[in-house]
């Protein structure tokens, strides 16, 4: 292993803290907006609902995308931990399961 | 707030974010230069384009988000399929920042390893996904 692989690039603390933060914001906007916003559209008629989580949920998204692929490229990351970041956007809970990944993740000490 | 205030604001903070990804292409554009490479981008040069993608174009990039989110929403824009076009435009050109972003850190931090060969065009990319946005949002074809 060359001097140049050796070297794994490690995030600085406020790095992956704005992306636990962009993680933990989208998936709970999400949770709110399928189990919370959408049945009280369809069930309790208060399309109102949507209209206000779905904006909300969409700039978290949005949010989420440009933070992790800001971190993907600035660090080392798997593949498998990559696709768990992207997938994470789409599944109810999914970012609560990648918590432990991006908690145990090493941080630049400096 | 006025729907046109809000068309203004969205434009402006949009004009502002992309206009910083032209920079940032231009930055890291010499990282793949045949007879330099990363470790001839001036450290100042670095650190400014760094500062300014942190302290000006991110948040442009939030506030166009914001705005244009706010103008969907205003106008119920939601449900035509030009939209969802520009929105999946949009979100490759998030992505494309972030990239752009984490690539100037990397650098920065002096890690000699080769960037995604998309960073080398990431400026005039920008500016063709603005192009394809700005006629979307004009002619509304779908």
């Amino acid at each position: 292993m060359t001097a140049q692989h050796a070297v794994r690039p490690i995030h600085r603390p406020q790095d992956l803290r704005s992306l636990r933060l962009a993680s933990w914001f989208e998936g709970t906007t999400l949770i709110v907006l399928l189990f919370v916003a959408v049945p009280l559209k369809h069930l309790g008629g208060w399309p109102l609902a949507t209209s206000i989580v779905g904006p909300v949920h969409g700039f978290a998204f949005l949010f989420y995308v440009w933070t992790v692929t800001r971190a993907v490229s600035e660090g080392e990351w798997s593949r498998r931990e990559i696709a768990r970041l992207f997938l994470a956007a789409f599944l109810p809970f999914g970012a609560f399961a990648n918590r432990r990944m991006l908690r145990d993740r090493p941080v630049n000490a400096v | 707030m006025d729907y046109l205030l809000l068309k203004a604001l969205h434009i402006t903070a949009a004009t502002v974010w992309i206009g910083g990804m032209v920079l940032s292409g231009l930055v890291l554009s010499f990282a793949f230069s045949p007879t330099s490479g990363s470790d001839h981008i001036a450290p100042r040069l670095l650190a400014a384009a760094g500062r300014w993608d942190r302290l000006v174009t991110s948040p442009a990039m939030g506030l166009a988000w914001a705005a244009g989110i706010g103008m969907a929403v205003w106008y119920g824009w939601f449900s035509s399929p030009w939209l969802m076009v520009k929105l999946a435009i949009v979100i490759a050109l998030s992505a494309l920042h972030g990239m752009q972003a984490g690539a100037l850190r990397r650098i920065k931090s002096g890690v000699n390893r080769p960037l995604p060969a998309v960073l080398a065009v990431s400026g005039p990319l920008a500016i063709g996904a603005v192009l394809l946005i700005v006629i979307l949002a004009i002619t509304k074809p779908l």
